[in-house]
């Protein structure tokens, strides 16, 4: 609710009253609306412009000759159905088994359960072609299972593209799965029980329909992930291509943006549909537990605890292995012939040295400035202001998450390689990779802020106004500390995520600008997995201090609360 | 301070929450809007808090139109159902707030914070912070905070509802002292008719988005504009007037034959014979002992609405021993005392 | 609020972001360049070393990649290019007329060094290094599955390589189309597809980099890895059980080009940097590195010989006509793409 609607919402709220006067406090809030959507027009719906448009353009005109192309190729639904086979399979196991790990966590008594969810976590800490990385090798031609147990087991192609981004995309499952699972009404299961109902029974008709939404919700964002991911697929995929590497072949192998725009818009669709189909069946399901709900009461079972305990156990020792593998490659002399202890490979005596490290440091650090001024300030409007641009100011944050980094990463090359556009003067700087960061992680980091904004009663603003406050003493006074835990947990988050991610960030780089997880891919790429596994490891480093200074603060300021982790 | 609304409309959506509201508010008097909930009477406090903004109508403060100044200008008090106390602070900080925004002077702060504290008896509780208060605590510290700036209105929105029923009785009390101490204009917004009743120098009934009725709390006991007034402050027995129940016309003149007619249970009367005014003849249907007194429900054998016999509920001071279910009783309503209901 | 309390926040903001768009735009300074290579990355840094020594007030801002990528890349900032100098990049991508009409024609100091053939006649490239295919062949698999050492692309078809062996892909490395450009070119278009129909059987993946097959046949992942020549001895140095083998045919090569740019903002510096790849030192640099050196002066070193490389590698070489491969890489590559690629 805002500070004073007097002044602004007579003008903003269907009015006839027009005698309110306009003051500074309006303006502001114009200014503020301002400050929320011209960044997302010209730093997403401008790019996406840029590339539909490009992909129309052909050597007499615009015209659909690049979609025809690339359509009327066997090639095309050779790789739409590679594309489609990984990520539905992927897609499926990873929502059974984080559900399960979830379960696990939440709903029984496995003992050192925070260790469980923490290692569950852990490959968000790293590239996302770690896991492909440590798959190799763990379990490539010349693994170390095949090198020990003298077999020939092959890890390329589907399989390989399946394990690794079910590992990949296990935490994002998981996540939302836990949270939906800490929420819970006793109440409903106590009846239940006395009822008559068995644990399974009880499963199938109060917990399972009491998750459907993030069952959906996980359903959807992993598929998103593992469609548009080129990191795995290129490491560990072999000949077995997918969109997502073509994209990044015809572009980058080949020159050959137009048909790279046109598999990018082929790409956009079914994200696009996946994240509207999801926001539109999620729209009304706040308040699914009443306020009258008890806490759960999780009873000890032998049987049950015990199975748990041996499911968690394995999903961690896969995640532990293709992780610890990486490890403990970056520090052998030559992997896999002489495995002595060896810190050769952080000498990084590559062209950049480690430079590509403090690059991306400072790209996160940025990032997370931007990305918390951005969507905070995109979640006060939307949640306090109540005009009449809520609604479409909140579609514009969250479009975001319907579309591919590599998508976002190619229009930035379209639309700001120009330097008749202002953003130019940015243009191959780490700066504006901040800032591709920012907006390509700008829906998740805006529904952060935003459900914490909710959660602070309108009424803290309404009391101020009432009491003389005005609208940026309310942000200084009350808002912003109330919101600092939140607002740190979103900064992690963009440093985060700007730390590891590659997809948009790979089409930016410049002889300057080269970003850590660019270099492990290019080492990976070239072959160096010594040197591309130290990279990884020093990336996993940096965000894993960065998140337990962040606790530290938290913790010593009494935030337990608050997590880091999304 | 007096207050003066005109003509006032507010929408949401299709929604008329307010329709053409027009109310005085008298300097130095302690309003209540009384009504169930989404009859407007939140919205009307919004509306006078300048919180929201009117589609329609005018509002006056001492003849000033108030329309054009923002809500943190118009120096009111308001207190709020959920406390709202803001959690970052201390509670001297928070009855401070008001204060620091209107700019007063550290020292005058400090010497008025320790007042107001005083007055709501939280004088040792300066340093705490909300959470570590009791709701009963929390409202008074809320109600301290509202004051602190010397507002020229206070607003109260349904201020005890999230209370106790016994800490609610006590913070009303408090409430009615507070502002008889500083006749300060005060308007209340509540769904608990005894409240209302108790508290205010002036009741304003509302229901769908208009002012149904208002007037001195006695007045519109007595006299409920009509059977949802009768109803909901209150019991009444409403009857209808083909019943031939004799009234009596005083105050209400308006229409040749009236539809409906009113008798509050304390009003009914029973005795165990007929008499010239004991008129009609029931059967106990239902007792309730409540202590200091009884409430019987009846069944009139033969008087008739649409629907079958007539219940009647009668109130009786005591006990009422000897009285069983399935009795005989004959019931007095005297004329004085059946007044006569608009329609809803 | 006062209108002062919302100026002065304001301001605040912009002069915060002005600072941060300002420190981003300050890096670029007046003796700085920005160079685009795909020489291999231990290379470049070497070369660079050596040149930081002779020319220390130039910065040189280096982006390494792949042919094909560098290629992706400069026809992606054609409107407006990023870099000054391409340095080090193969002739044959580079006399696509796209990229030819972004080169400003120059003659650095000491050109007549290098032999007609390998410039272009209008002066807007030359070429002073190259590199040729070679197999890089595991030994450990080739004991444990006991196979042969192949010696030739023809021993490449023999039946028990199936599933061993694993070569570049060639729309995105330059290694790789080199290699299937020299077979085309000794075997004549027919046979030469035939035989990459019959080595595609074979083949276990084609694989996005030229040096990523070596790679992986040194890491044990196949037995064979066709790659080039200098990733091999490279690879050896390093310690893999590695063997180099040049294949009998003759090895197909490619020429690294170097070439200013119209559009560089910074030209007294980039053709400084241009003559300095012609010196002495540089040329020096050069034998220390590459199997071939168009320049004379220097001499080959030890490694590269104890490797396997003979020490008149013209005499293992295919004679490539790089004018026809620069002219049929466009049909070529799509016509790999049609019947082979994956």
């Amino acid at each position: 609710m805002g500070i004073s609607i007097s002044a602004a919402g007579s003008l903003f709220n269907r009015a006839k009253n027009r005698t309110a006067e306009i003051d500074g406090e309006f303006l502001l809030k114009v200014f503020a609306v301002g400050l929320v959507a011209l960044p997302l027009f010209l730093f997403v719906l401008y790019p996406l412009i840029h590339i539909l448009g490009r992909s129309f353009q052909t050597a007499d005109g615009l015209g659909l000759e690049n979609y025809i192309t690339v359509l009327g190729t066997r090639r095309f639904f050779l790789l739409l159905y590679n594309s489609f086979a990984v990520t539905l399979l992927t897609t499926g196991i990873t929502v059974f088994l984080a559900y399960g790990f979830a379960f696990a966590t939440q709903r029984t008594r496995v003992p050192g359960k925070n260790v469980f969810r923490l290692i569950a976590l852990i490959p968000l800490f790293a590239p996302s072609l770690v896991q492909a990385q440590g798959l190799l090798l763990l379990m490539g031609r010349n693994g170390i299972i095949n090198r020990t147990f003298g077999t020939e087991y092959s890890i390329y192609g589907f399989w390989g593209i399946v394990i690794s981004s079910v590992l990949y995309v296990f935490p994002y499952a998981f996540l939302i799965f836990s949270a939906s699972l800490a929420a819970a009404d006793n109440r409903l299961y106590e009846s239940s029980r006395i009822l008559g109902a068995g644990p399974f029974r009880t499963f199938m008709t109060v917990t399972l329909p009491s998750t459907r939404f993030a069952v959906m919700a996980a359903t959807f964002v992993v598929f998103t992930l593992v469609i548009t991911d080129f990191g795995n697929p290129m490491v560990v995929g072999g000949d077995y291509n997918v969109l997502a590497t073509e994209v990044y072949n015809q572009v980058i192998g080949q020159a050959n943006f137009e048909l790279g725009t046109v598999i990018g818009m082929v790409l956009l669709l079914p994200v696009a549909a996946a994240v509207a189909i999801e926001k539109v069946l999620n729209k009304n399901h706040y308040g699914l537990l009443s306020e009258h709900a008890t806490p759960m009461v999780i009873e000890p079972h032998h049987l049950r605890d015990g199975f748990f305990a041996v499911y968690v156990t394995l999903i961690c020792l896969c995640i532990l292995a293709v992780l610890g593998i990486v490890i403990f490659a970056s520090f052998t002399h030559l992997w896999p012939y002489r495995l002595d202890f060896s810190l050769r490979h952080y000498a990084f005596d590559v062209q950049n040295g480690i430079q590509p490290l403090y690059n991306s440091i400072y790209t996160g650090l940025m990032a997370a400035g931007i990305g918390v001024t951005a969507t905070g300030l995109a979640a006060y409007v939307t949640e306090r202001f109540n005009t009449f641009f809520d609604t479409p100011l909140y579609f514009l944050c969250i479009v975001p998450a319907a579309v591919p980094g590599m998508v976002l990463g190619l229009g930035y090359i379209m639309a700001f390689n120009n330097p008749s556009n202002p953003v130019y003067a940015i243009y191959g700087s780490l700066l504006l990779i901040a800032i591709c960061n920012v907006y390509y992680y700008h829906a998740q980091g805006f529904l952060i802020a935003s459900t914490s904004m909710k959660q602070i009663s309108s009424t803290y603003d309404e009391a101020s106004a009432i009491l003389g406050g005005t609208f940026i003493r309310t942000v200084r006074k009350i808002t912003l500390p109330l919101m600092w835990p939140t607002l740190l947990g979103v900064a992690v988050f963009f440093f985060m995520r700007s730390m590891v991610t590659l997809s948009a960030v790979i089409f930016l780089m410049t002889p300057s600008t080269q970003v850590a997880a660019v270099s492990v891919l290019l080492l990976e790429d070239r072959g160096a997995v010594n040197q591309a596994a130290a990279f990884s490891v020093c990336i996993m480093a940096v965000v894993v201090s960065v998140l337990l200074v962040a606790r530290i603060l938290l913790n010593t300021f009494g935030h337990r609360h608050i997590s880091l982790i999304r | 301070m007096s207050l003066e609304i005109r003509n006032t409309s507010k929408f949401f959506g299709r929604l008329k929450a307010l329709d053409n509201v027009s109310l005085q508010v008298e300097s130095g008097s302690l309003v209540c809007f009384l009504g169930p909930s989404g009859c407007g009477k939140t919205t009307l406090l919004r509306v006078i808090s300048g919180l929201l903004q009117p589609d329609e109508g005018v509002l006056f403060l001492d003849g000033r139109n108030l329309l054009s100044v923002p809500a943190r200008k118009r120096n009111f008090g308001m207190v709020f159902q959920s406390y709202s106390l803001f959690p970052n602070m201390t509670i001297a900080a928070n009855v401070a707030y008001g204060l620091e925004s209107r700019k007063w002077q550290k020292s005058d702060i400090a010497e008025r914070v320790k007042e107001i504290l005083f007055l709501v008896h939280l004088e040792d509780q300066a340093l705490k912070y909300p959470h570590q208060l009791s709701g009963g605590q929390q409202q008074r510290v809320a109600l301290a905070r509202a004051l602190a700036p010397k507002p020229s209105m206070l607003l109260l929105d349904e201020p005890l509802s999230a209370l106790d029923a016994k800490v609610r009785e006590e913070l009303r009390d408090e409430i009615k002292t507070l502002q008889n101490q500083l006749r300060i204009t005060t308007i209340m917004v509540t769904h608990d008719q005894e409240e209302a009743l108790t508290l205010s120098d002036k009741l304003v009934v509302m229901c769908d988005g208009k002012i149904i009725q208002e007037g001195s709390p006695m007045d519109v006991y007595q006299n409920p504009a009509n059977s949802f007034v009768a109803r909901f402050i209150g019991r009444m027995n409403v009857l209808p007037a083909s019943t031939g129940i004799p009234y009596s016309r005083n105050g209400h003149t308006k229409g040749a034959v009236p539809n409906l007619l009113g008798i509050r249970p304390e009003h009914v009367y029973l005795t165990t014979n007929a008499d010239s005014e004991s008129v009609f003849k029931g059967t106990v249907m239902l007792i309730r002992r409540l202590g200091n007194l009884t409430r019987v429900i009846l069944r009139l054998d033969h008087i008739q609405n649409g629907k079958g016999p007539i219940r009647i509920t009668a109130e009786m001071p005591g006990q009422a021993d000897g009285l069983m279910i399935g009795h005989t009783r004959y019931v007095s309503m005297p004329p004085p005392f059946v007044r006569i209901l608009e329609w809803e | 609020m006062s209108m002062k309390t919302i100026s002065k926040s304001l301001l605040c903001f912009f002069f915060g972001f002005a600072l941060i768009v300002g420190f981003a735009i300050s890096e670029t300074r007046a003796s700085e360049i920005t160079v685009y290579t795909s020489y291999e990355e231990d290379e470049a840094a070497a070369f660079l070393a050596a040149m930081q020594k002779d020319l220390p007030d130039i910065k040189v801002n280096l982006l390494r990649l792949s042919t094909g990528d560098l290629h992706a890349r400069m026809l992606a900032e054609s409107a407006n290019p990023r870099h000054d100098v391409i340095w080090g990049w193969a002739v044959t991508n580079m006399v696509d007329p796209r990229i030819l009409s972004m080169l400003e024609s120059y003659r650095p100091k000491g050109i007549e060094k290098v032999p007609a053939r390998f410039r272009d006649p209008q002066n807007r490239w030359f070429a002073k290094t190259g590199y040729m295919a070679a197999f890089c062949v595991n030994n450990e698999i080739l004991e444990k599955k006991n196979l042969p050492m192949p010696a030739s692309w023809e021993d490449l078809l023999k039946p028990e390589f199936k599933g061993e062996v694993v070569m570049p892909n060639p729309a995105s490395s330059g290694t790789g189309y080199l290699q299937i450009a020299s077979i085309l070119q000794l075997k004549g278009e027919e046979d030469g597809w035939q035989y990459l129909k019959e080595l595609d059987k074979n083949i276990a993946q084609y694989i996005k980099s030229g040096s990523r097959p070596c790679n992986v046949a040194s890491a044990g992942e196949f037995a064979v890895g066709a790659s080039f020549a200098l990733r091999a001895i490279k690879n050896i140095d390093e310690g893999y059980p590695i063997t180099m083998v040049i294949p009998a045919e003759g090895a197909g090569n490619e020429l690294e080009a170097t070439a200013l740019m119209k559009t560089s903002k910074n030209k007294a510096a980039a053709k400084r940097f241009i003559d300095w790849t012609l010196s002495e030192n540089a040329v020096n640099e050069y034998y220390k590195w590459k199997e071939i050196v168009t320049v004379s002066g220097g001499n080959m070193p030890v490694s590269f010989i104890e490797a396997g490389l003979p020490e008149d590698i013209g005499s293992v070489m295919v004679d490539m006509d790089f004018s026809w491969s620069a002219a049929n890489r466009d049909r070529i590559l799509k016509e790999w793409q049609t019947q082979l690629e994956r």
